[in-house]
């Protein structure tokens, strides 16, 4: 059992998706687990074949407890193992019910279910929460298609339309609603609460380009978004943050979603390219992860380069105090000594709020990620 | 133009008219050619067309429904009339081996309507078996459930008209009742039920008999501000999954209602196909409301004890929604 | 009694020999019950009292006594759906029988069953039927058990509706190859609803259809209740010392219609007054009183304590409470009806 943002200390697993003899892919989805947090899929650390359930649907386990091995094809789970952690929890916890949990049917600090059903949520009330990104704990009432819409409705200037007594909700009369009450909801708040002020700079993007092309000839999926990753990282990091998790702005069909990648200077390239990627997947399908919803990442980049921007200002997501956003990269004239030249520069504009830093701790920030941006060769060039 | 007739007058009517167009034609059973059937569905046909075409049997359902069978394969058009639906017991091979299979085995068609007058009232155990799920189960029927005048006489025509076999079972106790028939009837396509009542808040789902039932309860609870949408299947094999799914994405709570057992009954059938397609769409558990696992008693207060009554579904719809009266 | 004409002595006297004399004013009584409890039921019937009208028997009585009069009391029977004379001859009290057609608990099934569903296990009554034939299936089993067992004979009710249904000589057809102590008793009145019975009975004779099967068969008149014991008597003995099955075609026939409130179309009044005529109970009076067994001012006396008792019973039935709602689905299996249902 992971344990999903702070302070928890037991979760339910939910649903098995997979079942034992399953083959399971590294990173891919075997359960649904669910805390009074947040509501969540379990991937497999590992690709294998999945062993038995070691806790039943329904039931609840500690954090660090056992609910399932990873088998490699061929191994026996019944042979004896010294895998810490394992014997004990295999031994100790009977399939029924976890063995340190009080009650099978335990939902901690939930109302009480209806009917003693392990999902307080009704069916099309998870499913509009999922749609409009509302966690599912934070939906009161008795957990119905009602008390979602409840909440979509109270953004601030939006008509309470969709909260009537006759239980018809939007998104099934507008189709492509998905996020956008939550976004609107949510970038109402950010921009009311948060003093925003931007600088700008333009930025020479030669060497980065040209690291691009080396990372292209390596074959290596990286593209150019995941070097802006890399250097707002190093721009962000302090002694308190020093590999720090950044989020991507995402354009999805609902509107923009933001995954957040952790580690993202530490990765190397390759394997941020493909955390990218995942994470540009887990936005465009919907499903965020536990890790996207509650974790603050120490910036968010925004690249609106693809659509011919040249540069743009933004808002700051709630909780955040910085957002980088970007325009496109492409020849301009310079003035280098006294001649002109044409170079790839970009404007990159770092919004900023006012209560946490001040011009020149913006200007200083900014700077570094020009540096970072224009230096490639003094970030560590690794094949992984 | 629009006629104001019996549920068992509209199967006349579209007897008659169906008989006169098409030569092919005829039915048999007990008791038809004079007194028209025990119900009255046939009518003055005997005088009509005759005695070939309304042909009286004996009591030897198996034997009718063989002749149905076999002269459904060899190019008529045949209405074996079993009176009661229970007595269709006694011709089960016939129609489940014999009549069901023969399209899927040989290629050959069946154009045999078997009438029964089905369904739960005042006449003990043996004659109120609710006999549709076991035909609705059985591959290779169709299994039609006329709620109201227009829709005996408009399903008749399409099964006369039709190559399949088909059940038509007429509730018993919807014989007298009164409706609009629009004439000439017009055939009504099997699986395509209809919005008998609009509504947004629950879907409550029913067929033949219980849809008068259906529509009271749904009257009753808007006074509650409760607005039902009811559906009549009309024909319970095949199902109009579409129709019942479209309903459900709006609504989110689903009743089903019949007066047939519960177990193992069409609304089960119905109620696993809704949570498979569209189970986000759901709101609350899907209700079943139907008859006791129990066979119909003779005594009326403890047969009513036995299916679902006007006060139990409006409570249900109450329940469903969360609103306490 | 006083509505009946009387007729031509030699085409309805009955022959009482053989009979056991001492107990025919009993026969006379039950039969005497038997119609006025028809009478009074129908008439209920039509009002709406009997929830759902009767299928009378009025004018059958002959029947029902004659064979259950004929057999132990422990054989087994198993009637048709046209039954209360049969139950009431096999021993069913005339209360119950009422607050049964009633729908009350105090019925001989608590209400379950009506007019159709008469029974009364203990005494070996296996039912009446609503399903055309299926008394002879049931009777033919009843005869399996008397067979295994070593002793007992049953009997199975069917009408002439019942003599074109395949379940009749299935089961016939077994009892004959087993040689089971089985009567199959038809009660001939003619009409299966409303068809006539020669307009479909294939090769017009149900003696010679049963003795195609291989069953000992004959026909007696049906209104004779003499002729019909002496008949069913033979057949039992036969088949008490395994001589097999038999076959009794009674000639008998209903005073009303097919169910309460039938409109009649199918027949004449002429031919329901040439039945009257030969009414069994008329003809049965006066031969026990040519034979000095009862005195004809006392057949009165008899006919009104019938009356009187049907009038008890009426009471009783409309005095009795509903049953318990409670108590609706229980008894389905031996297990609780909950159980299969969900939640």
């Amino acid at each position: 059992m992971p344990e999903i943002g702070v302070s928890m200390d037991e979760g339910t697993l939910v649903r098995w998706l997979k079942q034992p003899g399953d083959a399971v892919a590294a990173g891919e989805a075997i359960a649904e687990i669910e805390t009074d947090k947040a509501a969540v899929e379990l991937e497999s650390p590992s690709e294998g074949l999945l062993g038995r359930h070691l806790v039943a649907e329904g039931a609840t386990a500690l954090v660090g407890q056992a609910l399932v091995r990873i088998l490699a094809p061929g191994e026996d789970e019944d042979a004896p193992q010294a895998a810490a952690g394992v014997d004990s929890a295999a031994a100790t916890a009977p399939p029924v019910a976890a063995t340190a949990a009080p009650a099978a049917a335990h939902a901690p600090a939930e109302a009480a279910p209806a009917g003693g059903r392990p999902h307080r949520l009704t069916p099309r009330a998870r499913r509009l929460a999922r749609e409009h990104g509302i966690p599912f704990e934070s939906v009161g009432g008795a957990g119905r298609a009602n008390d979602v819409l409840a909440q979509i409705a109270s953004a601030p200037g939006r008509p309470a339309v969709a909260a009537t007594s006759n239980g018809s909700d939007t998104s099934t009369r507008a189709p492509a609603g998905g996020y956008r009450d939550l976004i609107a909801r949510k970038v109402s708040e950010a921009w009311t609460t948060i003093p925003h002020f931007a600088v700008t700079r333009e930025v020479d993007c030669g060497d980065l380009l040209a690291l691009a092309a080396w990372c292209k000839g390596e074959n290596m999926g990286v593209t150019v978004t995941d070097l802006l990753l890399v250097a707002l990282a190093r721009a962000v990091a302090s002694p308190d943050d020093p590999d720090p998790a950044i989020g991507l702005a995402v354009a999805t069909d609902d509107g923009v979603l933001i995954p957040v990648i952790a580690g993202v200077a530490g990765l190397g390239l390759g394997r941020l390219a493909g955390e990218r990627a995942r994470a540009v997947e887990r936005a465009r399908s919907g499903r965020l992860e536990a890790a996207d919803l509650t974790a603050a990442p120490a910036s968010t980049l925004s690249n609106l380069g693809a659509f011919g921007v040249d540069q743009f200002t933004g808002i700051i997501a709630t909780g955040q105090q910085t957002l980088l956003t970007v325009g496109r990269i492409r020849d301009r004239v310079v003035v280098r000594g006294r001649a002109l030249e044409a170079r790839p520069t970009m404007f990159a504009t770092l919004n900023v709020d006012h209560r946490a830093l001040d011009g020149s701790d913006a200007a200083k920030l900014l700077d570094r990620f020009a540096a970072a941006v224009e230096r490639p060769d003094t970030w560590e060039r690794s094949r992984d | 133009m629009s006629e104001t007739m019996t549920y068992a007058a509209a199967f006349q009517r579209a007897m008659a008219d169906e008989m006169e167009r098409d030569e092919t034609i005829f039915v048999l059973g007990t008791d038809l050619y004079v007194r028209g059937g025990h119900f009255a569905q046939v009518k003055g046909l005997g005088e009509r067309f005759g005695r070939a075409r309304v042909r009286d049997t004996p009591i030897s359902e198996a034997a009718m429904v063989a002749a149905g069978v076999g002269s459904a394969m060899h190019g008529m058009r045949p209405v074996v009339d079993l009176n009661f639906a229970d007595f269709a017991m006694g011709a089960m091979d016939e129609i489940v081996n014999q009549a069901a299979k023969m399209r899927y085995m040989f290629g050959a068609r069946v154009p045999l309507v078997i009438r029964g007058s089905s369904g739960v009232g005042l006449f003990a155990a043996q004659h109120t078996n609710s006999v549709e799920s076991w035909f609705a189960a059985t591959p290779g029927l169709v299994v039609a459930t006329p709620a109201t005048p227009a829709d005996a006489g408009g399903l008749l025509v399409q099964a006369l008209r039709g190559d399949d076999p088909v059940i038509f079972l007429m509730h018993k106790r919807l014989s007298s009742v009164r409706g609009e028939v629009d004439v000439p009837i017009q055939p009504i396509p099997f699986g395509q039920a209809r919005i008998a009542r609009e509504g947004s808040d629950v879907t409550l789902i029913s067929y033949s008999f219980t849809v008068r039932q259906a529509l009271d309860a749904a009257e009753a609870v808007a006074e509650d501000g409760i607005s039902v949408e009811v559906v009549d299947l009309r024909t319970v094999a095949p199902l109009d999954r579409d129709t019942i799914n479209e309903s459900v994405r709006k609504t989110g709570r689903v009743v089903l209602l019949s007066d047939a057992p519960t177990v193992g009954s069409v609304l089960s059938e119905v109620a696993a196909g809704i949570q498979e397609a569209v189970l986000d769409y759901l709101d609350a558990p899907i209700v079943r409301l139907g008859g006791r696992h129990a066979p119909i008693p003779h005594s009326p207060p403890l047969f009513e004890a036995l299916v679902p009554s006007l006060d139990g579904v409006s409570d249900a719809l109450r329940d469903i929604v969360g609103v306490t009266v | 009694m006083t509505d009946a004409r009387t007729a031509a002595a030699e085409d309805i006297e009955i022959d009482l020999t053989g009979l056991p004399k001492g107990e025919l004013l009993e026969w006379l009584e039950t039969m005497l019950l038997i119609r006025r409890f028809e009478e009074r039921a129908e008439r209920l019937g039509s009002r709406g009292a009997i929830p759902g009208g009767i299928h009378s028997a009025a004018g059958q009585e002959a029947v029902a006594v004659g064979t259950m009069r004929a057999l132990h009391p422990s054989d087994p029977v198993a009637g048709t759906h046209r039954s209360h004379h049969t139950a009431l001859a096999k021993g069913l009290e005339a209360p119950h029988v009422m607050a049964e057609l009633y729908g009350r608990a105090t019925g001989s099934v608590g209400g379950r069953g009506g007019t159709m569903h008469l029974a009364d296990l203990d005494r070996g009554y296996l039912g009446g039927n609503g399903i055309v034939g299926a008394g002879v299936g049931i009777a033919m089993g009843a005869a399996l058990a008397c067979q295994l067992k070593g002793e007992g004979v049953a009997v199975g009710f069917v009408g002439d509706g019942g003599l074109n249904v395949g379940r009749t000589w299935e089961a016939a057809n077994l009892a004959v190859i087993w040689d089971l102590p089985l009567i199959i008793v038809c009660e001939n009145n003619m009409y299966a609803v409303e068809t006539r019975f020669d307009l479909v009975l294939g090769g017009g004779s149900a003696v010679r259809r049963a003795e195609g099967f291989g069953l000992n068969a004959v026909s007696v008149d049906g209104q004779d209740v003499a002729a019909v014991y002496r008949a069913v008597h033979a057949a039992a003995e036969r088949a008490r010392t395994g001589g097999g099955a038999s076959f009794v075609e009674a000639r008998t026939y209903r005073y009303e219609g097919h169910n309460t409130g039938q409109i009649i179309t199918y027949r004449t009044d002429d031919e329901v007054a040439d039945w009257r005529l030969r009414d069994p109970i008329n003809r049965f009076s006066a031969a026990l009183v040519a034979a000095g067994v009862i005195a004809e001012g006392d057949v009165e006396g008899m006919d009104s304590q019938a009356t009187a008792l049907i009038d008890d019973a009426v009471e009783f039935a409309e005095s009795s409470p509903f049953p318990d709602l409670d108590t609706a689905p229980a008894n389905v299996t031996s297990m609780p009806t909950e159980s299969w249902e969900s939640r």
